[in-house]
């Protein structure tokens, strides 16, 4: 391996993308080669430096795993339930792209009857 | 399970295996939408529309890249039309990237955002690609759609540029 060939190799040992092997053969020349080693000093603080500042940005929200659940699993953005185990209502609150669809649900002793659809 | 499997549970219309694929790669999506963007508002829609995609078009997905590459590469198409959707007009212009005061003490860590931040895009999506997604520069080339070749001179000038910036 030449120093050209090393240079290119350090960002991914670095960022631990390289495969064995050629990590294995980039050492080889770096405990021989005063120049890269100092590259490869350099690079992995470097990298340690970067990896920390993208993960400082904040992450998404919370929330929005519900919105794309809403727009592709359908499920409930809302759901409420009123009354009790023996008989109650559900009012699902979903989501899509065209609306806000409400879906009703009536229970009698744990059987679910539909009853509103909007 | 490996993230190709979860991938084909997915276009089988599993919603289990959907919200799981979610959970691992939302947060880097987000990430990576933002790098590209700087802006968070555009950076959530990015992530959205692209985990979106992902479970109309799980069956496209061929294996042969990483399931990562796979959705940055999505995430960089998103990322284009909400560019240009913003630059025609078409959403409220966000609220932007608050630039650290420079006449503040700059403590290290706010140097090297705003020396990634100075990076000119390409070269900022190479940086977070290598360094931060660990991706190899052949992944890095299927995700800019260009030779590898480039995705080397990129790495290159933008070494040399933060190292120029980061200087003690
Ligand atoms: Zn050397």
């Amino acid at each position: 391996m030449n120093c050209d060939q090393a240079r290119e190799m350090i960002p991914l040992y670095a960022a631990r993308a390289l495969p064995e092997e050629d990590g294995a053969a980039l050492i080889e020349h770096v405990v021989g080669c005063g120049v890269c080693q100092g590259e490869l000093v350099e690079t992995m603080r470097l990298t340690h430096e970067l990896r920390k500042a993208f993960a400082q940005f904040p992450g998404p929200p919370k929330g929005a795993w519900l919105s794309v659940a809403a727009r592709t699993l359908g499920a409930p953005l809302l759901r409420v339930g009123v009354g009790s185990e023996i008989a109650g209502l559900t009012l699902d609150v979903g989501a899509t792209k065209t609306g806000v669809p409400i879906m009703g649900t009536l229970s009698i002793l744990g059987r679910e009857v539909p009853v509103l659809r909007i | 399970m490996d993230d190709a499997k979860l991938v084909t549970k997915v276009a089988q219309g599993d919603g289990g295996a959907f919200r799981e694929l979610y959970e691992r790669f939302a947060d880097r999506v987000y990430r990576y939408a933002f790098t590209l963007l700087r802006d968070r508002h555009l950076a959530e829609d990015v992530m959205q529309e692209t985990m979106i995609s992902v479970w109309k078009g799980a069956g496209m997905f061929e294996g042969r890249s990483q399931v990562s590459t796979w959705l940055f590469g999505i995430a960089r198409y998103q990322a284009y039309h909400a560019r240009r959707s913003e630059a025609k007009g078409e959403r409220l212009p966000a609220e932007r990237v608050e630039e650290p005061d420079p006449s503040g003490p700059m403590e290290r860590e706010v140097r090297v955002q705003r020396a990634v931040a100075s990076l000119p895009p390409e070269q900022r999506e190479v940086v977070f690609l290598a360094f931060y997604e660990g991706l190899p520069y052949e992944e890095i080339a299927r995700v800019q759609g260009v030779p590898e070749g480039t995705v080397k001179s990129r790495m290159f000038h933008a070494k040399r540029r933060l190292a120029e910036e980061l200087r003690p």
